[in-house]
């Protein structure tokens, strides 16, 4: 994905009267051909970011560039890109071909070769048969495609989508995903994709940016957000992860080592540059694993015991809560091998165990 | 309210009390339109059906003046109140936010609230002082004037409940101010103008106190008009002018009735 910049957003503020900042000095770029998706909590800023891409705000400061353009003195319907919004917004007194014409009419085609235009799209997404139907006539997955095909019929630069899945249920979530993820692929289209789903955004982006309270938090391909999380924040909000509370005691071939609160010292990857001073240690439950306390000699570093607490069965894994000496608490999920109806589970509660954790999945990042 | 409808209900003599009340509403009116096709002279003794009335009211020259006089001005005043109505609309609830927009808005509505006397004579000063003297065009100007509230309310609580993302969807879809305003705002809000509109009309066509202040001779309008012949003694021609005149209103209602249903489709 080494395309070039096609939106460069720089330094972008925006302030609503009477409030804290919705945006503080938002920097990101997002390529050719890329999915890019923003990720955060609600009330983060994005569905603000995307109506300053639109156009439909104005940023208090900061430029955003198009292809190399600063486009903000543009008005919404002078720039080349378009939106699928979150309620659809599709219009109520035009049938769906209507409503899939209407942008090409606006641009200048003649009203029969936006129809023709609109009709060889809806054939295209599968929604021929309702183009005389209004939208309140479809149900929501269906005018849900009615709005991506509204907004593709003008081929812009770049599709901005807020949040387009929330209104659509689990299944149908899934279904629009990857048809939202082909349609980006066959049509070579900019998409830039908001959701608060996490999932969501490791599932269908090239590169995700996460977002908190107006900042651009970190910016990365998924893997690298959710292997190597650049902040508390960041590694809280994507997936699960253990912190546990440590001491950098010293550096060692590359490695930190950092005293835990339970006594134990482990072997941490550098992380995001922290080299003294307290520390939190993050793990994701999948990369630790447990072991009874008599077979560890064998794997004698980075190895904290604890007690089980709590065992919850989860169908595909299985996750132990256990409980470190300091009371920090550590969740461990073993995927279930066997099935066959036979399943026991490997450990009891309150049995005493060791957990290894290897240096390479461990980050140590500011408390 | 502790006590419900439902309590009010079981009262005795509740549906009596509710007859009572209906035949005072309504009586009058029935009898009206019912003696409008008598025959005869009187108003209580019923003789035989005829359009005799309804032919000499339409055949009294001075009846058709204030008729017409009463359309011209319904329908102008109408179209001037509701595009002025709407233009107000459109600045409150689609325009930048300016200072003292609350007060604008409380400005267009509070003639609600004024005495309708007060007004009448008010603009009957107002007129004489800065010397308007143009018969039928003062009437149109004081109709618009005290019809732009009637028509400005069912527009902005239209406007206001628009969803404003599908004007934006328009922009974003490469319309301008204009086309979006004629494409979305204006099909959208074609509903509530309707609505506006019609109630505009019929405040207009049924206005009496200011119109008598405020027509001269050549401009009467058919209440005002209605009045004069009343004061002269009552005919049942007086019943025909005010059942065609019963008939005008309803049919208005009405539409804006089924404009209003089909606005909240
Ligand atoms: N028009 C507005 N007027 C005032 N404040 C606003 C306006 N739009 C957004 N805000 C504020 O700006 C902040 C960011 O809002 P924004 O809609 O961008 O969040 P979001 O990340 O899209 O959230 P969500 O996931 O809930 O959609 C919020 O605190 C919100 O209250
Ligand atoms: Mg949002």
């Amino acid at each position: 994905m080494g395309g070039a910049a096609l939106i460069e957003i720089r330094g972008v503020r925006k302030s609503f009267a009477g409030q804290a900042r919705a945006l503080d000095g938002v920097s990101l770029t997002v390529r050719e051909n890329e999915f890019f998706t923003l990720l955060g909590p609600s009330g983060c800023g994005k569905t603000t970011l995307l109506r300053i891409v639109a156009g439909f705000e104005r940023p208090d400061s900061g430029e955003v560039l198009l292809a190399g353009k600063d486009i903000c003195p543009l008005p919404p319907n002078l720039r080349p890109v378009n939106t699928v919004f979150q309620n659809y917004a599709l219009f109520p007194h035009l049938t769906v071909l209507e409503n899939v014409a209407f942008g090409l009419e606006m641009r200048g085609a003649k009203r029969e070769d936006a129809k023709t235009q609109a009709r060889q799209m809806l054939e295209t997404t599968m929604l021929g048969e309702f183009g005389a139907r209004l939208p309140s006539q479809l149900s929501g997955g269906q005018q849900q495609r009615v709005a991506l095909a509204r907004a593709l019929a003008c081929k812009p630069r770049v599709l901005l989508l807020d949040e387009p899945l929330s209104a659509l249920d689990l299944k149908l979530r899934r279904t629009m995903r990857a048809e939202l993820k082909r349609v980006q692929r066959e049509t070579q289209i900019t998409f830039i994709f908001v959701t608060h789903d996490q999932e969501e955004a490791l599932a269908m982006s090239d590169r995700v940016a996460v977002m908190n309270e107006g900042r651009v938090r970190q910016i990365g391909e998924p893997a690298e957000i959710y292997d190597a999380p650049g902040d508390r924040f960041v590694a809280g909000f994507i997936g699960e992860t253990n912190f546990l509370p440590g001491e950098i005691t010293g550096c060692e071939n590359g490695f930190l080592r950092v005293l835990l609160g339970g006594g134990a010292t482990v072997a941490v990857a550098a992380g995001n540059g922290e080299k003294s001073g307290a520390v939190t240690v993050a793990i994701r439950p999948e990369r630790a694993a447990l072991h009874s306390p008599a077979d560890t000699a064998a794997n004698a570093e980075n190895i904290v015991t604890g007690e089980v607490r709590d065992i919850v069965y989860l169908g595909g894994t299985t996750r132990y809560d256990v409980v470190l000496p300091d009371g920090a608490a550590l969740s461990v999920s073993e995927s279930n091998e066997s099935g066959g109806g036979n399943y026991a589970a490997r450990f009891a509660r309150g049995e005493k165990v060791c957990a290894s954790l290897p240096r390479d999945s461990l980050r140590a990042l500011e408390r | 309210m502790v006590t419900g409808a439902g309590q009010a209900a079981k009262m005795p003599g509740f549906a009596a009390w509710t007859g009572v009340f209906y035949a005072f509403l309504y009586a009058p009116i029935v009898i009206l339109v019912v003696f409008s096709f008598n025959a005869g002279r009187s108003a209580t003794v019923w003789t035989e059906f005829s359009f005799a009335w309804y032919a000499r009211a339409f055949a009294n020259k001075s009846i058709q003046q204030a008729a017409a006089n009463s359309l011209i001005v319904a329908f102008s005043a109408t179209a001037a109140a509701t595009f002025l109505a709407l233009l107000a609309a459109l600045a409150l609830t689609r325009g930048r936010r300016f200072r003292g927009a609350g007060a604008c808005h409380l400005a267009i509505l509070a003639p609600l609230m004024i005495p309708e006397i007060v007004t009448a004579v008010a603009t009957l000063v107002f007129f004489s002082a800065i010397g308007l003297r143009l018969g039928l065009f003062n009437v149109f100007i004081a109709h618009t004037v005290f019809c732009i509230p009637f028509a400005f309310l069912p527009i902005w609580a239209r406007l206001q409940d628009m969803n404003e993302t599908l004007e934006c969807a328009a922009r974003d879809l490469y319309a301008d101010a204009w086309q979006t305003f004629r494409r979305v705002t204006l099909p959208l809000a074609a509903p509530g103008i309707a609505a506006g509109a019609m109630l505009a009309f019929i405040i207009s066509l049924d206005d009496f106190v200011i119109t008598l202040m405020v027509a001269d001779a050549g401009s009467t309008t058919l209440p005002v008009y209605i009045y004069g012949m009343v004061r002269m003694g009552t005919s049942p021609e007086i019943n025909a002018v005010s059942t065609v005149l019963l008939a005008a209103s309803a049919t208005v209602a009405v539409a804006s009735h089924f404009a209003a249903r089909r606005a909240r489709k």
